[in-house]
């Protein structure tokens, strides 16, 4: 896998973004990870930088994750983008599917963080 | 804004295990439904009985619905599952498939069935919180058999009731959940020694501290 990766944090939960970029910090010492705790901060930052990958939550305050996804597909057609819920709803995960989203489960570990970012590998 | 007795990192992480829970929880209520529940973003405050009393009494005399279970371990104390107005009434007539246009003069009080159904519901929900909760924060949880309480809020919260030996601090987690064209409201309270929720902050400080 290439190096110095840049990865996109969407979620509103600031412990699910610590874990994450924790994961990212012990196993890929050169990424650089941004955070964003809401969907708007996460198109501002999709609107100037370009990111390998996005790790995005579902339900947030204001726009949701699925309300998000097709506008970071959009801004960032190379990224590979995530979904990383508790909502884990057979419904939800089709939804997301339909859209071409790859589905995780919270909670996270370091297991599910490694195994999206190996689709590169 | 009252002052909250658990600062914002805490309730933050315990929200957010919450989250996780009621996602679980969600799951298997949309299997039994064979529908989706659309889940809002949970918010937990942390406040005083006093307050919480006053927040929730707010509608004073209407009888409410709650399922109560009893958790002890590391940390104990008592967890309430509330519904808002008609929810739960609405969300077990669901479940079984009732029709409610169809029911009997007499709706304003739930059947046998419907309280069997009220409380299986509620241990649906708040085992997959407890469960969540302690894989998480690896710690010990065990909850008793949930019964439901209902009743004005000072009779399902009386500490008389439930013998607290002191007044205890109240974890409220707002959340809602609805079905299409229904929305069902619920509302999760822990009701908490001041020693236990020092025991939960420790724990949860453990599991932050791991990725700090």
């Amino acid at each position: 896998m290439d190096s110095c990766k840049r990865v996109l944090i969407v979620d509103d939960s600031k412990l699910t973004r610590m874990i994450i970029s924790k994961i990212i910090e012990e196993n890929f010492t050169d990424w650089v990870v941004t955070e964003a705790a809401d969907a708007t901060s996460a198109i501002e930052q999709a609107q100037q930088n370009q990111y390998d990958f996005i790790t995005l939550d579902y339900n947030m305050p204001g726009l949701s994750g699925y309300d998000v996804y097709p506008i970071l597909h959009e801004l960032q057609t190379e990224a590979h983008i995530a979904v990383f819920t508790a909502n884990i709803q057979k419904a939800v995960k089709i939804k997301f599917e339909a859209l071409g989203a790859s589905f995780y489960c919270k909670p996270i570990d370091q297991s599910v963080i490694l195994d999206f970012f190996a689709v590169e590998a | 804004m009252e002052q909250q007795i658990v600062p914002e990192d805490y309730r933050d992480t315990l929200s957010e295990l919450f989250n996780i829970g009621m996602g679980k929880a969600a799951s298997s209520l949309s299997d039994m439904l064979n529908d989706e529940i659309i889940l809002t973003v949970p918010h937990l405050d942390s406040m005083t009985y006093d307050n919480a009393m006053r927040l929730f009494g707010a509608n004073k005399e209407l009888d409410i619905d709650a399922v109560e279970q009893k958790f002890y371990g590391d940390f104990s104390g008592s967890a309430f599952l509330f519904f808002r107005g008609k929810s739960s009434q609405e969300l077990v007539k669901r479940i079984l498939d009732i029709d409610v246009n169809n029911q009997s003069a007499d709706t304003s009080e739930l059947s046998a069935l419907e309280q069997e159904t009220l409380v299986e519901v509620g241990n649906i929900i708040l085992s997959a919180c407890f469960g969540c909760i302690a894989d998480v924060l690896d710690c010990q949880l065990e909850s008793e058999v949930p019964i439901l309480a209902c009743g004005n809020i000072h009779d399902v919260l009386s500490i008389e009731r439930m013998k607290f030996g002191e007044t205890p601090v109240v974890l409220s987690l707002s959340m809602t959940f609805s079905l299409p064209n229904k929305l069902i409201q619920g509302q999760i309270s822990l009701l908490m020694t001041t020693a236990s929720v020092n025991s939960l902050i420790k724990e949860l400080e453990r599991y932050i501290q791991l990725y700090v």
